[in-house]
């Protein structure tokens, strides 16, 4: 399964390999028209068109009905119950199709959040290392082996309750090197990145199981039975600057994609 | 997909499973599911923002009209009122089908109120009948005489009811224009209608497809339009014919057009409005295909990148076609297939394009987006003026049992409509007509005519009871509208003219030529719309199925006969055509003649023709003398699918009223319903009116 996963990220990687060239708002745009699109396709044919458009109208008619009827109360209270009514059947018809669309738009959004989510590690800042071990018998036996442009700054922190051990570590030079934790001969390597420039970032090494796999696709799960559980590195968000607008990359995605699909449903005549 | 509550679940089990591994972020699930919680989210806003606007205001919008002496109910005698319209209904065969014991809804009603012939109009035809019904006055003061009316300067015919003119302005670009603003558009029908009268006092007023409505004038009465309304096309309703056969040839009333047949599918084109957008104003066409699909008798339609099944004999449901006119316009319509054979020879029918009522392409209600609600409500409808399509079946191009299967599912549309209408009626006035009556009576009266000259070599038995299922479906509607009527409702049922069979055509511009009052340029040679005419001689002329213009100086273009001399044309005229023989049956072919100055009165009367023919029940003008066709033997059998008419002597067409409260005996005439109504719910009535208030058991109370 593993594999699979393996496989998997390896498509979605070349896939979205064409953002590593474009800036994050070109970036957005693009990928935000590619979901847009991609996922009215998998609405038009997982969905009940013509039961989504009757249920629509019906909530349409009976509003306009609250405009043509306003001296009656009478039918004011019946249009909104019926209003209610055809909202709910609408709502069922158009979220049915969210289990055919939900693991697509979750390995698109994890390939997004590992670009535009973090930024390396600025050059001469201090950053934490956490590590979670399998069992707590082996918080004192574990160490770090930090390269050149990286130092040690404190001795390592133990917190037995949750068999996580830290290290706070300083980046002196730029660019991407591997710190190595080492706990009873054997060794995990975890890539660091330094500097600003835009990459795919991977704030955690997880377990070698197929969701973990599928979730962290940015850096290579820990190797079977590892005495790990994670390495972490806690990397800062990135504040992303759209049109000189500082807006978090989610919310850019999300309206810019719903701006796509609505340009779209009526050229693809998709009923949403 | 067809969505089940397992598969609902299961989705949702999967969802909720998967939620916990993702990062919150991914909450997100993608623009179909985003935009139904956005979209179901601002839906949901404006309803409660409305109906709480309104909830709120109406307690002070009540108020201020009371304290303002507005109170549009004060002096009503009833709280509701509805008429219910059923064009051409007979009171001759109603009170036979009564009398049979087949209509006990309506003997109910005669027994409970009243049941009276209703006098119809000078000329007795649809469009002066019912524009005497809206507003009470007659002809000559609401200007409609017939559907068609002569171009006083041309002798072309033009809709009597309705302009349907160009843009103001138009930007040129190149081979295209860009229109600015929208097309004229103008009801000629003068005088107002009583609905109006009512509206403006306050009184709730909801009046569906009642004729010469179109286009729909600024009022606040809730109004969808009827006839008159045309097709996408811009015609009074033209069907298109597919067939692989050419020897089919040419058809009134709608087009004929080849099918190619390409790797086994039939291939050609919807034929579209005139395109506004360019100079020439060509065709737009929208291209389809038909392919069959393994099955016997069945084929697949693909068209406006749909696929629509067909079936042999079947019409499919309405199909919503787009035309785009190119710069992002486009022009929406409904029409409805039906696949007549697929071998020999390949043949399909397809109805005139109805203007959408979802987006109308131009105004077929009040407020515009009336016809949107009802489309939303209801699902699409036929909005056409003449929808049932009779054109079609005096071509053959379908047979009566494709019009009949047209013609009810139109009329089921309607009832939708009218009992939702009902129940929307808390108080106020709710009218509408019905169509279908009309329809099946002008095509299978002849059924109950055996000596009609239709019937020669046709099948006469299977539809021989058509007519009387029409009166029983009709007493049946009745029953039903009883029903959910509620009390305090005066009900009224009626119609504008009543019907016989149309057996022998009568051409009077041959009869004009052969008196002396019609010259032709040359000798044998007068064709459609007055081809050949000579009208510098010409003292008379007949256009439409009313009667007899007189060619005035002063009103036509090259008009002769001075006022003075009219007067005794008129009469020579009158006089000669009342002996008027058919050799043939040896029998007086018109009843009276009628001058129209005598019949009406008003300002318009002076547009109305000089003559309406009385014709004897059997007789009409014939097909060609209503088109301006000299060159024809003066009496012809009427051999068309039309068998029934109704423009004939008003006095031998009355239409039918009931009501469901006592009236005291007298004369009724169509003039008399407005008034009525106008004092039923207390309002003065204006003096213009002709007709008279009909005396109530109400008003003894």
């Amino acid at each position: 399964m593993v594999a699979v996963a393996n496989i998997i990220n390896n498509i979605l990687n070349g896939l979205f390999s064409f953002l590593d060239y474009l800036s994050v708002g070109a970036g957005l745009f693009v990928s935000s028209a590619v979901t847009g699109l991609v996922m009215l396709i998998i609405f038009r044919y997982t969905s009940n068109q013509k039961k989504i458009k009757a249920a629509k109208d019906k909530v349409k008619a009976y509003i306009l009905e609250i405009r043509l009827y306003k001296d009656s109360p009478r039918i004011i209270l019946r249009a909104l119950g019926k209003i209610l009514r055809f909202n709910a059947i609408y709502m069922r018809y158009a979220f049915l199709p969210v289990i055919f669309l939900f693991v697509p738009v979750v390995l698109i959004l994890v390939n997004l959040n590992f670009r535009y989510n973090y930024r390396g590690i600025e050059s001469g800042a201090s950053f934490i290392v956490s590590a979670a071990l399998v069992d707590q018998a082996l918080l004192d036996k574990v160490s770090i082996r930090v390269p050149a442009g990286v130092t040690v700054e404190t001795p390592p922190l133990r917190i037995a309750q949750r068999n996580e051990i830290d290290w706070r570590l300083r980046a002196t030079g730029s660019g991407a090197s591997t710190i190595t934790l080492v706990c009873q001969d054997r060794e995990e390597q975890k890539i660091l990145l330094v500097g600003d420039r835009l990459q795919k970032i991977a704030p955690q090494k997880a377990s070698p199981g197929f969701l973990s796999v599928l979730l962290n696709p940015a850096e290579k799960p820990l190797s079977p039975g590892s005495p790990f559980q994670s390495i972490q590195i806690k990397y800062p968000h990135r504040h992303n600057r759209i049109l000189g607008i500082s807006i978090h990359w989610l919310v850019a995605f999300f309206i810019l994609s719903l701006i796509f699909a609505f340009a779209l449903k009526g050229p693809l005549k998709v009923e949403i | 997909m067809k969505p089940n509550f397992s598969r609902l679940l299961l989705a949702l089990f999967f969802i909720l499973a998967l939620f916990p591994l993702a990062d919150r972020a991914f909450a997100y699930i993608g623009p179909g599911a985003g935009f139904a919680v956005l979209s179901s989210f601002f839906m949901l806003f404006v309803a409660f923002f409305l109906a709480i606007v309104n909830l709120i205001s109406w307690p002070l919008r009540y108020l201020w009209k009371r304290a303002r002496g507005k109170n549009a109910y004060k002096n009503a005698k009833v709280k509701r009122v509805i008429i219910l319209g059923l064009d051409g209904l007979d009171p001759e065969l109603t009170g036979g089908f009564m009398s049979q014991g087949e209509l006990p809804n309506f003997k109910r009603l005669r027994e409970q109120g009243h049941f009276a012939p209703l006098a119809t109009t000078f000329p007795s035809i649809s469009p002066v009948a019912w524009s005497s019904f809206q507003t009470g006055t007659n002809p000559g003061k609401h200007n409609i005489f017939d559907f068609l009316t002569p171009h006083w300067k041309s002798y072309l015919p033009e809709l009597s009811s309705a302009l349907i003119g160009n843009v103001a302005r138009v930007i040129h670009f190149g081979k295209y224009e860009i229109p600015v603003g929208k097309p004229a558009l103008k009801l000629l029908r003068r005088s107002v209608a009583f609905w109006n009268i009512l509206a403006d006092k306050g009184i709730f007023a909801n009046i569906l497809r009642v004729p010469i409505t179109f286009p729909p004038e600024k009022s606040k009465a809730l109004l969808l339009s009827a006839m008159c309304v045309p097709d996408i096309r811009g015609t009074q309703g033209s069907f298109t014919f597919y067939s692989t056969n050419q020897q089919r040839g040419q058809h009134t009333g709608g087009t004929q057009i080849s099918v190619e047949k390409k790797n086994g599918a039939f291939c050609s084109y919807l034929p579209g409005p005139p395109n506004p957008m360019t100079k020439a104003h060509d065709q737009i066409r929208l291209s389809f295909k038909v392919s069959r699909n393994g099955k016997p008798g069945q084929a697949v339609l693909e068209i406006d990148r749909q696929k629509h099944p067909l079936e042999l004999g079947k019409y499919t449901d309405w199909v919503k076609v787009t035309f785009r006119t190119g710069a992002g316009g486009k022009i929406t319509g409904l029409c409805r297939f039906l696949l007549k054979q697929l071998e020999p020879e390949f043949e399909m029918y397809v109805t005139p394009i109805n203007i959408d009522p979802e987006k109308p392409a131009l105004p077929i209600s009040t407020p515009a987006y009336y016809s949107t609600y009802l489309a939303k409500k209801m699902g699409p409808f036929a909005t056409l003026g003449l929808a049932e399509d009779t054109w079609a079946l005096n071509e053959r191009v379908i047979d009566e049992k494709d019009f009949l299967q047209q013609t009810w599912d139109i009329h089921a549309e309607r009832e939708r409509m009218f009992f939702d209408a009902i129940e929307n009626l808390d108080q106020g006035l709710l009218a509408i007509v019905f169509d279908a009556t009309d329809r099946i009576q002008h095509t299978f009266i002849r059924y109950l005519h055996e000596d009609h000259p239709a019937n020669r070599d046709r099948e006469k038995v299977l539809y021989k009871d058509e007519i009387r299922n029409l009166y029983k479906k009709c007493d049946d509607l009745v029953g039903r509208t009883l029903e959910k009527m509620g009390d305090d409702t005066v009900l009224m049922v009626m119609s504008d003219h009543g019907f016989k069979p149309f057996k022998r055509g009568v051409n009077l511009n041959r009869w004009l030529y052969d008196n002396g009052y019609l010259v032709l340029q040359k000798d044998g040679n007068g064709g459609e719309w007055f081809e050949g005419v000579e009208w510098s001689q010409t003292k008379a002329y007949a256009l439409g199925l009313a009667g007899i213009f007189i060619n005035r100086k002063g009103r036509e273009g090259k008009g002769i006969v001075a006022p003075e001399e009219a007067v005794r044309l008129k009469n020579e005229i009158a006089e000669k055509l009342e002996t008027l023989r058919d050799p043939e049956r040896a029998e007086n072919a018109i009843n009276k003649v009628y001058d129209s100055a005598t019949v009406m009165n008003g300002p318009y009367v002076k547009n109305a023709p000089d003559l309406i023919v009385g014709y004897k029940p059997g007789y009409r003008a014939s097909w060609a003398s209503v088109t301006g066709t000299v060159m024809e033997d003066l009496f012809t059998d009427n051999t068309k699918a039309w068998g029934g008419d109704h423009c004939m002597d008003p006095k031998t067409v009355p239409g039918i009223f009931f009501c469901n409260k006592k009236i005291r005996e007298g004369d009724l005439t169509i003039m008399d319903i407005a008034p009525t109504v106008l004092d039923l719910f207390g309002q003065k009535i204006p003096s213009y009116m002709d007709g008279k208030v009909m005396a109530m058991s109400i008003d003894e109370k």
